[in-house]
């Protein structure tokens, strides 16, 4: 194990300090630490409409808010959790900073378009937050018609308006990424030398490539017809509601593998570093990925079966929802299996990966009853729904993007964290999250629907067991944003490689080089090669 | 039902008995995968774990036949859900021939429903237990749902078009009524309920406490039928200018462009709202359209009436 | 200079092209990112654009008729002109690429000013169809106006009409800014045979945009002028047809009359001439007397000399008696 010490301390942290070095930025690092900060604050922002919520729904009256301003909180929570949390998370946080060094180039292939990603991705944002401040949406975050555009009395044009021109940052950090991954590998980085995050992320730009132009297009067709009387999904011009919703959700399912596939990638990263072992089944793993993609785009209308769709096409949507669940079930055995006989080191990033591994799980196998039309008929739009979804995006895809976080934390600021409360963070956040979603399997299935301010007592208990687990939840987030602040800090010096990790990011020094390597790295064996322990030197 | 903690609501429909099965099968399959996963996972994680983080796991990179196993064995557990989940689906959407009709609008915040026998309610709903029921609904505004969890059926109410539930009760009994499409601010206050009542009692309760004042669904829609000159075209003999609508209800009509169709109440709201998007083989785009002209109540009475109108004269509506 | 990164690497600048961007190995290796780069994103294109031709195509499938009238109201000699515009100005931009590939600096130069001037001259025109949209009471909202059947679904016809044409003509308006840019860095002569991406990817750009239009002309101005007629008279299969609408004028059968042609299998109707809008009933009227023969639509004008038959009472009094709103 050799680490790699370069004479000149300069890294891309130090060797500039003005504000306009950090906002005029071409470093994708600098740009990932940017994104860190609006995701972060977003998340936080997020983080207390889902307070907010929970408490309002602790007793079945509506004693904290009234009907209005909590529709305005589960809408605000959902619209800035979705958009500006969710999707750019693990791809532009962690995709930015670690994809070039992961592949041994300088830099995305467009660097001045990742750092104009950022602003449009940032205007988007202090658009949708000037939306709240002046009053708030009410519309969901899914903005059906004709409620969004004319029933509604909230600030709908405005958070249109905010999430469209984000679907813009989404796009151009999808062809960005593309694009470097194509284009930009070190010599001798074959694409089957790639490490698995790599490959997520290739398929997630896909998708932002492919579906977010759509969700665009249709937000820009909503905003028309509320802001300008254009009459696209207008019942009462003969215009037709439901296919807003196709049209939305052909983009906002795939963009739940924008969500999910990157935290995978972060998972089979982290599950191969600390069972120091190959990933089982690469290629397996690849293309499932590349597999979810694909399908991801097949399987919209599911969200539809009660909305008026012909049976005959349920049927359809139903079997390739199936079908779609196939290489999510295949990347869970696969990791499974790379466990087997493997030399595990009890690390926090290792801690998130396996409660990735259970909430993704339940996650993953609760979606095959919503995709089951037998029960979808009676599961949608309650609570099940809520629950399951939340598995995946929170359990799945924020435990994958904390996972991460937690892997390359020394990577991106040179300093260690504390690994104690790193599990602690962990712990709290897995037993926390099932009490506050587990419960509400159930009432789901009892019967209480979603977006409901105030319900029938006899949900209470399940309420109440849902937002006692909220709780432990948000002490479970709050941690790390302490520990981590605390390290930046006092934390100990981190070294090159402080988990003893392949890959080309931790063969630079820790924080890196302003241009990542001092010379191009040259690669001659596979993304996971611990069992030969010697680093590919740059 | 209104009280104490379970874990399944109340089975009171044919359908229910048949979707807590399925849900319970599920559950067993999925668990099964979830338990294995979970232990093999824990068993790996301590049997494997190493304090040092400097040993190096096995040389194992992956295997063809189990990759095989895990993608087709899940593929086709998951057909199997898919086909028994698909069979409990088509019978949750396709009502028995012989049903009790009842007219429903959603409005916010609001259920209102329209009995054959004349009588109107506001988020209640009565119904005969043993007898299969289907609601027919629209939307007077924005998207709702009406979702009645104890008989386990549900469908999004879609303003300018009839969606339907139908339902069997098995139980008397008051159950929860919901609007699950969210529709603004008092979303979670259109919510009623479904009152199950022995055939009998239903019986007294329809055609009681003069809500009949204006006359059954039948007698109402006859009277806008001639209102609205109607009767003027649609003569029963079939010898008008429009066809004869004795019978058409259920039956296939065949259009112009060649193609037939089942006339059920969406094709019959459609012929009467946007009357020239489908014309009858023979006859002309002659009918006027009647959207503006006439409310949701006043489209459910016509239908009502023109299905009482059958070949044979034996109308559906009991109460006649 | 923002990024300390070409400080970082200004020693080797020396044996590179000043154009080579830090982070790429060589030219080559940056003009095919550059270019794959501008393909995908012509693909996030295609995406932003389907989704409003989807739109179009499915309402084009439920309201075929309001589709037709919809069309015959466009200008189609504006929309013909327009089209001619952008094929040319796909000429002048490919002239442009071809003069950057061979080093003909002023020439790239002028083919660009020729192609900003084209695309201009597109949104002059432009502008002045939706000028006339807006006088003719053509543009979606509450003060809508179209005197005539299926009112309703041709507002969506229009909606769709300028969402789609709006979102081209801002894409040509992005384009001429790119354009100009171009046209400025053409002019200081920054681009050589070996580097002129600029020039090649704007002109991708602008020939993606020519295509779309491609696309919307025939799809908003031409494709059911003539199908309409066709499908009314053969009984408007799949055609959610007319909207009744109390506040029109009746026209009453004695104010039509009907003109049989020398095989007496074609009729011509005549309307009275001071009926407000002859086009307004034209549709209707010819459901009158479909069933009796093919209608010759075209001939439907205020024809006053005409030698004239009063309309078969049969015919006009099955359908307007009583009076129907048309």
């Amino acid at each position: 194990m050799e680490t790699i010490v370069y004479e000149e301390p300069t890294t891309y942290l130090n060797h500039q300090h003005s504000v306009a070095s950090w906002l005029l930025t071409y470093d994708h690092k600098r740009i990932g630490i940017l994104y860190l900060i609006v995701v972060t604050f977003a998340f936080f922002l997020g983080g207390i409409f889902a307070t907010l919520i929970r408490l309002e729904l602790a007793t079945p009256a509506g004693d904290l808010f009234s009907a209005d301003v909590y529709n305005r909180m589960f809408t605000m929570h959902g619209v800035t959790m979705v958009f500006f949390v969710l999707v750019p998370a693990v791809p532009a946080v962690l995709g930015n900073f670690v994809m070039p060094l992961m592949i041994g180039a300088k830099d995305v292939a467009f660097p001045k378009l990742n750092l104009l990603s950022w602003y449009v991705f940032t205007i988007g944002f202090i658009f949708t937050v000037a939306s709240m401040i002046l009053g708030g949406v009410d519309t969901g975050w899914t903005f059906y018609t004709p409620y969004s555009s004319q029933g509604s009395e909230s600030n709908v044009l405005l958070t249109g308006i905010g999430v469209f021109i984000t679907g813009f940052s989404s796009i151009l950090t999808g062809v960005n990424f593309m694009v470097t991954i194509h284009r930009m590998r070190a010599p001798g980085m074959t694409w089957f030398r790639l490490p698995l995050f790599i490959w997520a992320l290739y398929s997630t730009a896909l998708v932002m490539v492919l579906g977010t132009p759509v969700i665009a297009i249709t937000l820009l067709m909503l905003v028309l017809e509320r802001g300008l009387h254009l009459g696209i999904f207008d019942p009462r011009l003969g215009g037709d509601p439901v296919l807003f919703q196709h049209l939305f959700w052909f983009y906002s399912h795939p963009a739940v593998y924008i969500m999910i596939l990157p935290p995978m990638g972060v998972i089979s990263e982290v599950i191969a570093c600390f069972s120091r072992k190959n990933v089982f089944g690469y290629s397996f793993v690849a293309f499932s990925s590349l597999a979810i993609a694909v399908f991801g785009f097949l399987v919209w209308a599911h969200h539809l079966f009660v909305a008026g769709i012909s049976p005959y096409s349920a049927l359809i949507f139903s079997f390739l929802s199936f079908a779609v669940a196939i290489p999510s079930a295949v990347k869970t055995f696969n990791w499974t299996a790379t466990l087997y006989e493997g030399a595990i080191w009890w690390k926090t990033p290792m801690m998130f990966a396996f409660g990735f591994l259970g909430l993704f799980l339940i996650g993953g196998l609760t979606g095959l009853f919503l995709a089951s039309l037998g029960l979808d008929v009676h599961l949608t739009d309650t609570y099940f729904v809520v629950a399951h979804f939340h598995y995946i995006m929170v359990g799945g895809a924020i435990m994958g993007y904390f996972a991460g976080l937690h892997y390359w934390w020394p990577k991106i600021t040179g300093r260690m964290y504390n690994d104690t409360l790193g599990k602690l963070a962990a712990l709290l956040i897995f037993v926390g999250f099932n009490l506050t979603f587990g419960p509400q399997f159930i009432l789901g299935y009892l019967g209480m629907p979603r977006r409901y301010h105030v319900y029938p007592p006899e949900f209470q208990v399940l309420n109440v067991l849902s937002s006692a687990g909220a709780s432990i939840l948000a002490v479970g987030y709050v941690l790390p944003a302490l520990y981590f602040l605390y390290s930046l800090k006092f934390g100990a010096e981190a070294g090159a490689n402080p988990w003893k990790a392949t890959g080309l990011e931790w063969t630079t020094q820790s924080p890196p080089l302003p241009e990542n390597f001092r010379t191009t790295p040259v690669v001659t064996e596979g993304a996971y090669a611990y069992s030969k322990r010697e680093m590919r030197v740059a | 039902m209104f009280s104490g903690f379970s874990l399944f609501p109340t089975q009171a429909s044919t359908l229910a008995p048949e979707i807590d099965n399925l849900y319970l099968g599920v559950i067993l399959i999925t668990a099964f995968f979830a338990i294995v996963v979970v232990v093999c996972v824990t068993y790996f994680a301590i049997k494997y774990r190493d304090h040092t983080g400097d040993k190096i796991g096995a040389p194992i990179t992956g295997s063809v036949p189990l990759e095989l196993g895990w993608s087709l064995i899940p593929f086709v557990i998951a057909i199997g859900i898919f086909v028994w989940a698909s069979i409990v689906f088509f019978h949750i959407v396709r009502a028995p021939d012989q049903t009790l009709e009842i007219y429903s609008t959603g409005k916010r915040w609001m259920w209102r429903f329209q009995h054959i026998d004349g009588q109107r309610e506001i988020n209640e709903l009565h119904v005969p237990v043993g007898r299969a029921v289907r609601v027919v609904f629209t939307s007077e505004d924005v998207l709702h749902d009406l979702f009645i969890p104890a008989f386990r059926v549900k469908a999004d109410a879609v303003p300018g078009r009839y969606s339907a539930i139908w339902f069997e009760p098995t139980r008397v009994g008051e159950y929860h009524l919901f609007c699950a499409e969210y529709c603004g601010t008092r979303h979670s206050g259109m919510i009623g309920t479904v009152y199950v009542m022995e055939a009998a009692d239903y019986q007294a309760w329809a055609s009681g406490g003069g809500a009949t004042a204006g006359g059954t669904l039948v007698q109402r829609g006859e009277g806008l039928f001639t209102q609205l000159a109607c009767v003027t075209c649609h003569l029963p003999d079939g010898t008008g200018r429009g066809p004869s609508l004795a019978g058409v209800y259920g039956s296939q009509v065949t259009l112009e462009s060649g193609e037939t169709v089942t006339a059920d109440e969406s094709y019959l709201r459609e012929s009467i709202l946007m009357s020239q998007a489908k014309t009858v083989k023979g006859y002309e785009h002659i009918m006027p359209t009647f959207q503006g002209l006439i409310n949701e109540d006043g489209v459910a009475a016509l239908i009502e009436y023109i299905k009482s109108l059958q070949a044979g004269g034996n109308r559906v509506a009991s109460a006649q | 200079m923002p990024n300390g990164t070409i400080a970082a690497h200004d020693e080797h600048h020396g044996q590179h092209h000043p154009r080579l961007q830090h982070h790429f190995q060589d030219l080559e290796q940056q003009h095919e990112a550059s270019t794959l780069g501008m393909w995908l994103f012509l693909v996030t294109e295609v995406m932003f654009f389907g989704g409003l031709i989807l739109a179009y195509t499915l309402y084009r499938i439920w309201y075929p008729t309001a589709w037709a009238l919809g069309s015959e109201e466009l200008n189609i000699y504006l929309g013909g002109f327009n089209t001619a515009v952008l094929i040319g100005s796909s000429l002048t931009m490919a002239l442009a690429v071809r003069s950057a590939q061979t080093g003909a600096q002023r020439a790239t130069v002028g083919w660009l000013l020729f192609t900003i001037a084209l695309g201009l001259t597109f949104l002059v025109v432009k502008f002045f169809e939706y000028k006339e949209k807006f006088e003719r009471f053509h543009v979606p909202g509450p003060n809508f106006r179209f005197e005539g059947p299926e009112s309703p679904h041709v507002q969506i016809f229009f909606s769709l009409y300028f969402a789609l044409t709006g979102v081209h003509a801002l894409h040509m308006i992005i384009g001429v800014g790119l354009m100009s840019v171009i046209t400025v860095m053409a002019y200081r002569k920054r681009f050589s045979p070996e580097w002129y991406t600029p020039v090649e990817l704007g002109g991708l750009y602008w020939h993606f945009v020519d295509i779309v239009w491609i696309f919307l002309f025939p799809l908003l101005y031409l494709v059911d002028r003539s199908h309409h007629i066709v499908s009314e008279l053969s009984g408007g299969a799949g055609d959610r047809g007319l909207q009744g609408d109390a506040r029109r004028p009746v026209l009453h059968a004695h104010q039509v009359r009907q003109q049989p042609d020398e095989a007496g299998r074609r009729h011509r109707l005549l309307l009275p001439g001071d009926h407000a809008d002859a086009d307004v009933v034209r549709l209707s009227v010819a459901r009158m007397v479909y069933g009796a023969a093919r209608i010759d639509i075209a001939r439907f004008d205020h024809q006053p000399d005409a030698e004239v038959a009063p309309c078969s009472v049969a015919a006009c009094s099955r359908l307007l008696d009583p009076p129907v709103c048309l």
